[in-house]
């Protein structure tokens, strides 16, 4: 029973955590949404597509963002998270490999971090969405254990 | 009600922080200021007077204060103003040609 009880609001927190970070940069690149394309098109990976990223990328995070909310799609929603992460891990390396002198068109308080901060905290991030997506997993597989139980879960 | 909680916390900080963090651009314009087309100056070409579309790497927006974007330090230009004489305002361009910079908005310190 206490197992449940940790896992479950440790799961909480943690896509609350997601929840916050994808949502907050989402708005603050939809409230500057101008220059958020403007900096979009300087990136050679994404150049003349800077209009259509410019719109898509707050757009999912924040289905994202909704996916996490819901706990029925929580587990779904991590993988989602990693997935993203990965996608804007690896293109923070990339910039900071070959474009380094851009800067970064991430939103709110986060552009105001060095590409090598960003770095490591995308990979902290993507690390935490991976223990975010075992955790959810070994609360269903915890649930689905007792289902044949008679004492309530 | 509860299970959705911390989520509600976490979406009602985000919109919270997200609308006091918003770049100083959004701001009302003061009366009496003019606007101008920005244009961020292409790396390597931070020392030039006069500038044409080769010399610019991206639209900035039209406002009277230039837009904020990790531009910092003296000497160099990085974010440039151009009025609509200069500007082939449909295309976000600067027409064909050098123009010369109406205002010279944002420096940084290196080329």
């Amino acid at each position: 029973m206490k197992i449940i009880i940790s896992n479950t609001r440790a799961v909480e927190i943690l896509s609350a955590i997601f929840i916050f970070i994808f949502a907050y940069t989402a708005l603050s690149k939809l409230f500057d949404y101008t220059s958020f394309k403007a900096l979009l098109s300087q990136s050679p990976l994404i150049g003349k597509r800077a209009g259509l990223a410019a719109w898509m990328l707050p757009a999912v995070e924040l289905t994202t963002s909704l996916i996490l909310f819901l706990p029925s799609t929580r587990s779904f929603g991590f993988k989602i998270t990693l997935v993203l992460m990965s996608l804007f891990t690896g293109y923070v390396a990339y910039m900071l490999l070959f474009e380094p002198d851009l800067p970064c068109s991430c939103g709110g308080v986060v552009s105001a971090m060095t590409w090598k901060q960003h770095l490591y905290f995308n990979i902290a991030l993507t690390i935490l969405s991976m223990v975010g997506i075992r955790m959810s997993n070994k609360h269903k597989l915890f649930i689905a254990i007792n289902r044949s139980s008679r004492t309530p879960v | 009600m509860k299970k959705y909680l911390t989520g509600i916390i976490a979406i009602l900080f985000a919109v919270g922080i997200s609308a006091f963090t918003k770049p100083e651009a959004k701001k009302p314009v003061k009366e009496g200021l003019t606007s101008y087309y920005w244009f961020r100056v292409a790396t390597g070409d931070g020392d030039l007077s006069m500038l044409s579309n080769s010399n610019v790497s991206a639209y900035m927006g039209f406002s009277a204060t230039p837009p904020t974007s990790g531009c910092s330090g003296s000497g160099y230009n990085c974010i440039v103003g151009f009025d609509a004489d200069d500007v082939d305002i449909p295309n976000e361009q600067l027409k064909p040609g050098d123009h010369g910079i109406d205002n010279s908005g944002t420096p940084r310190s290196t080329e």
